[in-house]
């Protein structure tokens, strides 16, 4: 049993990378940009600098799972040059010349040593102009995320990198200029004596930037320093927001499970044993009703009759909570408020619950009720009631059980649906914003946060379902 | 010994979950009282006045009268070389103010941040920001081609138009930043600081920091004739520009003030160090607060659900345009469909009104909701919607198709239909209510029979029986077959391209709708990848023909010339609209402009939107502003104390 | 020599086989058989719907011969640009005209005795679909597009020219499509029947063809996942060992990822997104079901006797998995495929509800969202019921076929 639960255990981890890659992969492979790209919407080269400093910091422009930029050859590079610019008489596409502007940009470092080789042999004077103009933007070093590991040294070394990248800042020419190109290329070619090192991969630096100079192995990266990231949309530490929304969806989604719990129990064991008869058949085909009902038919329908004025308002309209000024300030008329608030959408999404567990509860404890030893115990003269209780229910009571760390997982992604007919601002309506924003950070987080629970829901499941019943052997 | 581990482990699950449940509901009242607590202790002002909530004028008394917030300004006035005016209230002022009561209103999303500059580019953030900041003068709501004193009581301007001179009212007190200056922390916060004219040149060296990302990268382009700012004294700078182009005057009355004290020092005081502080603006710890100068004062900001102001007892206009509520709360709303239970059960004072709504709702059904005292006004909006055809693709390239296009689709009829009258039918590519749109241009009329006639003349006939027109280009026969791309998010995008979509199918084009998400619409058109969209613009007062008409604009492949329209007439125009001043000789060049898109219809005008709005009979009728933002609550005021 | 006697293939008549039992137990719920026939009733409804509502007249005589606008236009893609309704279409005429001779043959074949003219309807049956299969792959393949002709309006021209036509019109002369600016919103009228939509169509039509939507979304959703789903399930189940880890391993993988969390994330990668899309988004998602299903039936029975004595005589590893194993392990994989039907029906509804659907065919949940916008309680009931009734028939039937194969039910 322990080994099991260790085995088990132990292969959660290469499953939750797994999971990581997959929707990493699949989010960051969508197309369209996180809200940062209306920057680059204004063209021109005064906004380069600015979009390409959001993309470091973001790791945006860095390739998804692999990375192959260290096997570019000059020809690639010039390649580039020439379409980016419709030298050569070419007419690329739009799309094709924003690629290639894009992949000059992106490519940062690993693109130095070719314009270096531009610079000084190409025969073609615009692509040497060009290439230095290249150089000053790929040559210079990315600053260093001051959230990880000692800010001072952080602070330390970007300040470092600063002045290093402030150096060849200006050594660019405009058009045409002879005397400013040779000037130029005399500075880039004595600073290459000095750097070369640094750009001039090793096979073993290009084995690692293979695997690890990636998006995703930063991701991992940071989320080994316990640092989820910060939303490129707002700006926001993503932990924070999450931490925020949390807190409403928990709340419902908890109440929720817990009050169709409460009520499946009694109601799956007052039917089974009733079975048959006309209250039983009265329940049986309520519950069906509201298990094929879907929820936003059933939340729509409960927010127009009873809080639209259609006929009535009970209720309030939505949110969670009154406004600050309305707001009671005692911690019970504070429950009061919030009750009051998500009356209806627990209620709506109770009744999925309810329904579903209800007819389990049922099946479950009606199997044991035809069992042997249930005649057994009726037969050695046990009164009902004990039957029922002692051994129907608790017998019958097991698969439910297990199901409720499949519940686990829910708590956090919430509902989506009835956060967005009841205006909740949790969980759910964060995932789909973020998913539709491209808000990368914030998308994983909450996948994390799901799958975690997730894995830990089935396990506890599995586990419990091995130790409650006895005929289950692992091995 | 088994079942007991059983029962036991079987009660102890459910018992946790309504541990784990009553623990989280009490933390949450605990984390919200705390909040609250903060919110009313360490970062409210001491009580400033006591702000009377009683009227303050009688009818018309005020209406087109002049008001001084100062004596300087009333010197300053005096001053001929002043470009600025004195402010004159417009003849709609409410007769009957009371100033008192929280405004309370809503938006569909947060803000990217309160951070002017390093925020990300949107319309939303200077909504925000209007409440809380002031300019270097205020641009009149309601009389856009006057700029009134709001923070320089005096402007000059040089013979060559090269140097302005900007004076700058004294004692104006920057507003406590929102933070409990009573923490150790933030102690270094806890003196006041005044408005000085090293907080311009501070905006200015933002702006041109290349490493700040945001709404700043967006603004370069209009600082680019901006050579440098002098700082005379405190209360004195002096701004040079490489060129006199139009737009210099209105970017430099519009520029305003940025704290050195605060942007440039981190949580704990710390300052930044020069190579990188550009990049630390992006993530600046105070980018989620605002800071200002204007007549209310941020309080706090719970993301996705609300934000809330209150009055600024020392805004440096009190005495003319007052702050008319004591504290603003606006509620984030994603959802639409709720802004009409919101406002009816009370938790809003006023909302906008969807078209949909509109129709099924409130059009023609007094009393609205079921209220007596709810009232409706409908109001144009500075934002005219439009079809784009990319004039790359082979089938856009003739005027006579695009103008056919046009005649093909009934705009007046969905604006009626599906759009519930909410708009006027527009012609041109300007604000109907600016002096540059020709009001003598009519919108092609809808006429299916002279749109096929067009098409016919273009050489487009269906040779081949399929219902479809063709023709043969370059010795291939193309189909005139294209899709059409339009915000995925809304109903009413969804009807309007199946509307366009079968009436062009009665004039033989086959048209597609492909509604996608925001994202990846930006992507298309930024690429060009696309046959049609549909859009909007948002034009601001002042108008720049060139981002949007240029030829070199479309060339460069992200930027806002999505159609390539390349035209030398509108060249000309666009280029000659940036040099000149005289507001006649600019209005004929915009109504030759005008007339220039009427003809070759590079984009479908469709119409510019109504947008209704409903407020409780407490408040005055909202004063509308003529440019955008059109929704100033500023100008908004209560009629009675709320209780 | 004489060769042993040899038992009769023939088994004797009384033994019934298994199918036999199964049909037998589910048609003695009654509850069970009824709603099979309502889904029976849906899907006629769904193939029908032209019949009842259509724009074009069955007959046309406009003093120039007679002619079909309804019989020509059935195929035509202006007119029915979805491939879903060609489909659909298809099965109206074809399937209609293949049933026919199909019922004859039907009685004729009963089976008594059964080997021999049992093969017979098998045949009939196997060639009967082949049939319709080709006639829709070349209703496909032609693309027709003639046009469109507006015969209503053609009519009421040659009315008032004096020279009307002789036409019979379908029963409601609508068509789910055609917006109307000037009636948007209606309420119920006698011209449309549940009024009219934010757009002016036709919000009775555009419920019926919902219909089809539905129908397809659901059933060929469930198709692909089941196959696919099973092969996995019955190879990992059937191989075991390294095999079995590694493929439930991926299954943990998908299971772990929140399944509307997998639906919005693989929506946004499919930007323009078609019905098929959702189909394969939905399958995506649910296929991981009948794996773990089929697996675990694969794990009880192969340890079983049969399994080793056809492994003794010499059937090969895919004999033994497809003819001896599968057909036994088929009948939970058939209860959870219905339950999926009922599942992705309100998977799509939930999807369109949320505005990540296919916008260009008429869909229930996107009838719904625009309910809830315009705040119309025709608009939010009429989808509503209709859901409704689709997903409590499917998941009544389910439960029958479920007790149908339970053996400890047996009565």
């Amino acid at each position: 049993m322990l080994q099991y639960a260790v085995k088990r255990t132990l292969w959660m981890f290469p499953t939750f990378f797994l999971i990581t890659m997959v929707v990493f992969t699949l989010i960051n492979l969508a197309p369209g940009n996180p809200g940062g790209a209306e920057a680059e919407q204004q063209g021109g080269t005064t906004t380069s600098d600015a979009v390409r400093l959001f993309k470091q910091q973001f790791d945006l422009d860095k390739p998804i799972l692999l990375n192959t930029r260290w096997a570019l050859t000059r020809g690639d590079v010039r390649e580039r040059i020439v379409v980016a610019h419709r030298l050569e008489g070419r007419a690329p596409t739009p799309a094709q010349l924003i690629a290639a502007k894009d992949a000059l940009a992106d490519d940062g470092n690993y693109l130095v040593q070719h314009l270096v080789g531009l610079l000084a042999e190409d025969p073609a004077p615009e692509i040497r102009a060009l290439a230095a103009d290249y150089l000053t933007r790929s040559a210079s070093l990315p600053f260093v995320s001051e959230r990880i590991g000692d800010p001072t040294a952080a602070r330390d070394e970007n300040r470092t990198r600063g002045a290093y990248n402030e150096a060849f800042k200006g050594w660019r020419c405009a058009d045409g200029d002879a005397a400013c190109l040779s000037d130029v290329t005399g500075k880039w070619q004595a600073w290459w004596e000095k750097e070369r090192p640094r750009y001039e991969y090793t096979a073993g630096e290009k084995a690692w930037a293979f695997l690890f100079d990636t998006r995703f192995a930063n991701y991992w990266w940071k989320l080994l320093h316990l640092d989820l990231g910060v939303s490129p949309n707002t700006r926001i530490p993503v932990l924070d927001t999450l931490l925020s929304k949390m807190k409403y969806s928990v709340s419902l989604s908890l109440t929720a499970v817990v009050l169709a719990y409460l009520i499946a129990v009694p109601l799956g064991v007052y039917s089974a044993v009733r079975s048959g008869s006309r209250s039983d058949t009265v329940l049986t085909i309520g519950l069906f009703v509201l298990y094929s009902l879907p929820t936003f038919f059933t939340g729509t329908v409960l927010l127009k009759l009873f809080a639209d004025g259609d006929p009535l308002t009970w209720f309030p309209v939505g949110g969670f909570q009154s406004d600050a000024k309305e707001l009671p300030v005692t911690t019970l008329g504070y429950l009061a408020d919030v009750t009051w608030h998500v009356t209806l959408p627990i209620l709506t999404s109770t009744s999925v619950a309810l329904a579903a567990l209800s007819r389990y509860a049922r099946s479950g404890v009606i199997d044991v009720i035809r069992a042997d030893y249930i005649r057994t115990a009726r037969a050695k003269g046990l009164e009902e009631p004990i039957v029922i209780v002692k051994h129907a229910v608790r017998n019958g009571m097991i698969p439910i059980l297990t199901l409720l760390g499949g519940f686990l997982p829910v708590l956090v992604s919430g509902s989506v649906v009835i956060e967005v007919v009841f205006t909740i601002p949790g969980m759910g309506s964060y995932l789909v914003d973020s998913i539709n924003g491209r808000d990368y950070n914030a998308v994983m987080a909450v996948l994390l946060a799901s799958a975690i629970l997730t894995l830990v829901g089935i396990l506890i499941s599995d586990l419990s379902y091995a130790l409650v019943d006895p005929r289950i052997n692992l091995d | 010994m088994k079942r007991l581990m059983q029962s036991g482990f079987a009660v102890g699950l459910l018992l946790l979950l309504v541990v784990i449940g009553v623990i989280n509901t009490a933390q949450l009242h605990n984390l919200e009282s705390r909040v609250g607590a903060i919110e009313k202790n360490g970062v409210a002002t001491k009580a400033g006045p006591a702000v009377k909530a009683t009227a303050t004028s009688t009818a018309s008394a005020l209406a087109g009268t002049t008001c001084y917030s100062s004596a300087e300004e009333e010197t300053a006035s005096q001053d001929a070389a002043n470009i600025l005016d004195p402010l004159v209230y417009p003849s709609n002022w409410p007769a009957e103010i009371a100033r008192a009561g929280t405004l309370k209103r809503q938006v569909a999303s947060d803000p990217p941040g309160l951070n002017l500059l390093a925020s990300n580019n949107a319309a939303d953030l200077s909504e925000f920001y209007r409440y809380i900041g002031s300019k270097v003068a205020l641009q009149s709501p309601w009389d856009p081609d006057h700029w009134y004193a709001d923070l320089a009581t005096k402007v000059t301007k040089s013979e060559d138009g090269l140097t302005y001179d900007i004076y700058l009212r004294s004692g104006v007190p920057w507003q406590a930043p929102a933070v409990d200056t009573k923490d150790p922390r933030y102690a270094w916060l806890a003196q006041p600081h005044e408005v000085v004219a090293d907080d311009f040149l501070f905006t200015l060296q933002i702006i041109q920091n290349p490493q700040v990302v945001g709404r700043a990268a967006n603004l370069r382009t209009y600082f680019e004739s901006w050579k440098a700012i002098e700082v005379v004294d405190d209360h004195h700078f002096r701004v040079h520009f490489t060129e006199n182009l139009y737009i210099n005057q209105s970017v430099l009355l519009d520029l305003h003030p940025t704290p050195r004290w605060l942007y440039l020092y981190d949580e704990d005081g710390q300052k930044f160090d020069d190579a990188t502080w550009g990049e630390k603006q992006n993530s600046h710890w105070y980018n989620q607060k605002g800071i200002g100068t204007g007549p209310f004062r941020f309080v706090s900001w719970e993301p996705g659900v609300k934000m809330t102001f209150e009055r600024n007892p020392s805004y440096h206009l009190n005495k003319c345009l007052p702050a008319n509520f004591d504290g603003i709360e606006i509620s984030m709303l994603k959802d639409q469909a709720a802004w009409l239970r919101y406002l009816a059960s009370g938790k809003l004072d006023y909302t906008q009104v969807q078209p949909a709504q509109f129709v099924a709702e409130i059009k023609d059904k007094k009393p609205y909701l079921g209220e007596e005292d709810l009232e409706l006004l409908v109001h144009q909006e500075a934002s005219y919607f439009y079809f784009g055809w990319n004039q790359a693709r082979p089938m856009f390239q003739d005027k006579r198709v695009r103008r056919a296009l046009t005649q093909a689709l009934d705009r007046q009829g969905l604006v009626d239909g599906v759009f519930g009258g909410l708009g006027t039918v527009t012609s041109g590519p300007f604000d109907q209510g600016n002096p540059c749109y020709d009001p003598s241009i009519a919108p092609w009329p809808y006429d299916l029979d002279a749109a096929a006639t067009l098409l016919d003349e273009a050489g487009w006939t269906d040779t081949d029986g399929n219902g479809i027109r063709d023709k043969v280009i370059d010795g291939k026969k193309v189909q005139f077959e294209f899709t059409l791309v339009t915000y995925g998010g809304s109903t009413e995008y969804e009807n309007l391209a199946s509307v366009y979509g079968q009436a062009l199918q009665r004039i033989g084009i086959k048209m597609t709708p492909q509604p996608l998400e925001w994202a990846a619409q930006l992507k298309k058109t930024a690429e060009r990848d696309f046959d049609a969209y549909s859009g909007a613009w948002v034009p601001g007062w002042e108008i720049d023909l060139f981002q949007l008409w240029h030829s070199s604009e479309a060339d460069k492949p992200q930027s806002s010339n999505y159609v390539s329209f390349r035209n030398p007439d509108g060249d000309r125009i666009a280029e000659a609209l940036r040099r000149e001043f005289d507001p006649a000789a600019r209005t004929a060049l915009c109504h030759e402009f005008h007339a220039l898109v009427h003809e070759e219809q590079p984009y479908t005008f469709f119409y510019q939107r109504k947008r209704p709005m409903l407020y409780w009979d407490r408040m005055n009728e909202p004063v509308i502003s003529k440019m955008n933002p059109h929704r100033d609550a500023r100008l908004m005021s209560f009629s009675s104390a709320q209780e | 020599m004489t060769d042993a006697p040899r038992p009769s293939p023939v088994p004797a008549p009384e033994d019934p086989t298994w199918s036999e039992i199964v049909w037998g137990q589910f048609r003695k719920r009654k509850v069970a058989y009824g709603s099979m026939w309502g889904v029976v009733g849906l899907f006629v409804v769904a193939v029908y719907a032209p019949l009842f509502i259509a724009e074009k007249p069955f007959l046309w005589n406009a003093g120039d011969g007679w002619s079909s606008p309804w019989l020509a236009t059935i195929f035509d893609r202006t007119v029915y640009p979805s491939g879903i309704d060609l489909f659909f279409n298809a099965l109206l005429v074809f399937g209609t005209l293949l049933a026919i001779p199909l019922a004859w043959m039907w009685r004729r074949t009963a089976p008594l005795p059964r080997r021999p003219r049992g093969l017979v309807r098998r045949r009939w049956l196997t060639g009967a679909l082949l049939a319709w299969f080709l006639s829709l792959a070349g209703a496909l393949a032609a693309d027709l597009q003639r046009g469109e002709v507006y015969y209503e309006e053609l009519e009421a021209r040659l009315e008032k020219d004096g020279t009307p036509p002789t036409a019979v019109w379908p029963m409601v002369r609508i068509s789910p499509r055609n917006t109307d600016v000037t009636a948007t919103m209606a309420p119920p009228s006698g011209k449309h029947w549940l009024g009219t939509d934010s757009a002016g169509r036709d919000v009775f039509a555009r419920l019926l063809y919902g219909t089809r939507v539905s129908l397809t979304v659901g059933i060929f959703a469930v198709a692909i996942y089941c196959t696919f789903g099973t092969v996995v399930g019955a190879v990992a189940g059937f191989f075991g060992g390294r095999v079995d880890a590694l493929l439930m391993r991926i299954v943990e993988v998908v299971i772990c990822i929140p399944s509307l969390f997998l639906v919005l994330a693989v929506a946004a990668f499919i930007p323009k997104r078609s019905i098929f899309h959702i189909m394969l988004i939905i399958a995506v998602v649910a296929w991981t079901g009948p794996a773990r299903l089929v697996r675990a039936e694969f794990l009880r029975l192969r340890e079983l006797d049969f399994v080793a004595s056809a492994r003794a005589a010499g059937f090969s590893k895919a004999q033994i998995i497809f003819e001896e194993i599968l057909p036994n392990a088929i009948g939970p994989v058939l209860v959870s495929a219905t339950f999926g039907v009922a599942s992705a029906i309100l998977v799509e509804s939930t999807m369109s509800f949320l505005g990540l659907g296919d916008a260009s065919v008429p869909s229930w949940g996107q009838i719904l969202a625009t309910g809830r916008a315009t705040s119309s309680w025709v608009l939010i009931l009429a989808p509503g019921f209709a859901i409704f009734v689709t997903v409590s028939l499917l998941n009544l039937l389910g439960e029958g076929a479920r007790d149908a194969l339970d053996p400890k039910l047996r009565s």
